[in-house]
């Protein structure tokens, strides 16, 4: 059985960078989502958003599906298969993190 | 993690969260019974009905310039069937309460509580036990539900009565005003919660799909359809008045939707052939909480005088507007000077209402609200710096 801590560093560091899990999780409640509205939810800025997706999309955590309004170009987010088990197993690894260390008390110090 | 569960929150009732469209109908409802009481609906067959079925063509139409308008301020999400059928579940359910309770009134007023209002009641629980950490807002629904239910069970049908039941018109229109307000606070507050999640980065970072010269259009649009109908009731002699004037407005609201489609329709058509969809533009939702907080009270307003006052001119929802809007402009002088336009037209409607028949008051109402709004969206589009660019730098 593994320790707590052995569970903390089997974290996926690609979801759980606060941004990028922010997106996910956004991605997650939804079929999917364009970039106004990620900019919106998350607080990110436009650049920074546009990397965090580059590198989810990388990783086929997400899939980045571009298209028009008139002339103005639209991208949508999707959560790609791989994506949601990704985020189902990050949550499950943060479980097993909360659930080893709910025993544990701080040393007492004099 | 707080944050984390915000947003799953606010991506998963996305469409729920978009409070304008209840609220539109909440107060549209409250207007609508106000009309109908000073046009002596009480007396007429179905007048209580009248009063609900006006203000769900109007919340009927107003729904997809709302979604749109939500679509332009915080972007586009898709979302599943199941989210969808929740988005609609609420007023869906108020509808089919409604439609009951005519349905049940054709031959003979019925005793016992509104269905309408037992909908209301039954679903605003269901989301106040569903999303009590975000949503318990939605009591203020239950609230108006439950009030409407004791206005509506208290007051038996008349057995001597066939079709016509005057005292249980009056408290169907009461109900209907106290349920109104309920559907529009939680609305607005639903509202309100989504800006305050969303809103500061559309707010701040001036992200706009929208035209700049469409709002004064639109503006204009919508004062246009308020105004033509309203001067044409003005126009009828007296006696002709109260009998005319929910027709003329219903024939008005229909004519309005009737130009939005047909609009949307040329849009289409010019857009086929080229890639993507049309583009959406027009305005966007309200971001500023002030906003939010001066059209409750302007709601409570009018439902307390609907309430207090039934058949009388809209004396205290003129003032409640004026005062509002006065506020709004005094208070950010810099970024809300259009809305002074609102206490200059109230201020020029009280001085005239008490000199005319309350059924002529609410045309004048209505002409001058169309003013105001004409005005603001003039002074405004003077008034902010547009900007127009796009969000995709993917």
């Amino acid at each position: 059985m593994q320790t707590p801590f052995e569970y903390l560093q089997s974290l996926n560091r690609l979801v759980h960078e606060p941004a990028r899990l922010a997106i996910l999780v956004a991605l997650s409640a939804c079929e999917k989502a364009d970039f106004l509205f990620l900019l919106n939810i998350t607080g990110l800025t436009k650049g920074n958003l546009s990397s965090h997706l580059s590198k989810l999309a990388d990783a086929s955590l997400v899939e980045i599906e571009k298209t028009y309004e008139g002339k103005i170009p639209i991208t949508y987010a999707k959560l790609t298969l791989e994506g949601k088990e990704a985020l189902g197993e990050y949550w499950k690894s943060v479980d097993k993190v909360r659930e080893g260390i709910r025993h544990l008390k701080p040393l007492r110090t004099t | 993690m707080n944050d984390i569960r915000r947003i799953a929150f606010v991506s998963q009732r996305y469409l729920e969260l978009q409070g304008l469209g209840p609220a539109c109908f909440g107060g549209v409802l409250i207007l609508s019974v106000r009309l109908h009481e000073a046009t002596g609906a009480s007396g007429r067959y179905g007048g209580a009905f009248q009063a609900l079925v006006f203000a769900m063509l109007a919340a009927g139409y107003a729904t997809n310039p709302l979604r749109q308008m939500y679509r332009r301020s915080f972007g586009d999400l898709v979302t599943t069937p199941r989210q969808r059928w929740l988005a609609g579940l609420p007023l869906q359910a108020v509808y089919f309460g409604a439609l009951a309770d005519i349905l049940l009134s054709i031959d003979r007023p019925r005793s016992g509580p509104s269905l309408a209002a037992v909908a209301l009641v039954a679903q605003s629980l269901w989301i106040v036990v569903r999303d009590w950490r975000w949503r318990a807002h939605y009591l203020a629904a239950a609230t108006g539900g439950v009030a409407a239910m004791i206005a509506t069970g208290s007051t038996p049908a008349s057995p001597d009565q066939w079709g016509i039941d005057p005292a249980r018109s009056q408290a169907f229109l009461l109900a209907y005003t106290l349920m109104g307000l309920g559907i529009a606070l939680s609305g607005l507050l639903d509202h309100r919660l989504l800006v305050s999640t969303l809103g500061g980065v559309a707010g701040e970072a001036s992200v706009k799909r929208s035209r700049p010269a469409d709002r004064p259009l639109f503006g204009a649009s919508v004062a246009l359809a308020a105004a033509v109908p309203a001067s044409f009731c003005l126009l009828l002699p007296d006696n002709v008045l109260p009998a005319a004037q929910l027709l003329v407005f219903t024939i008005g609201l229909v004519l309005a939707a009737g130009a939005l489609a047909t609009r949307q329709v040329v849009v289409a058509i010019r857009a086929f052939g080229g890639r993507g969809r049309p583009t959406d533009d027009g305005l966007r939702v309200p971001l500023d909480p002030d906003v939010v907080t001066a059209l409750m009270a302007v709601v409570i307003a009018a439902a307390a005088e609907g309430a207090l006052f039934p058949g009388q001119s809209p004396t205290l929802l003129t003032a409640a507007i004026g005062l509002a809007g006065g506020w709004l402009a005094v208070t950010g002088w810099t970024d809300r000077k259009q809305y002074v336009a609102w206490p200059i037209v109230a201020t020029f409607l009280l001085a005239i209402m008490p000199r005319v028949q309350p059924a002529r008051a609410f045309a004048l109402f209505v002409l001058a609200m169309a003013a105001a709004l004409l005005l603001s969206t003039l002074v405004g589009r003077s008034a902010s710096s547009h900007r127009f660019d796009h969000a995709d730098t993917i």
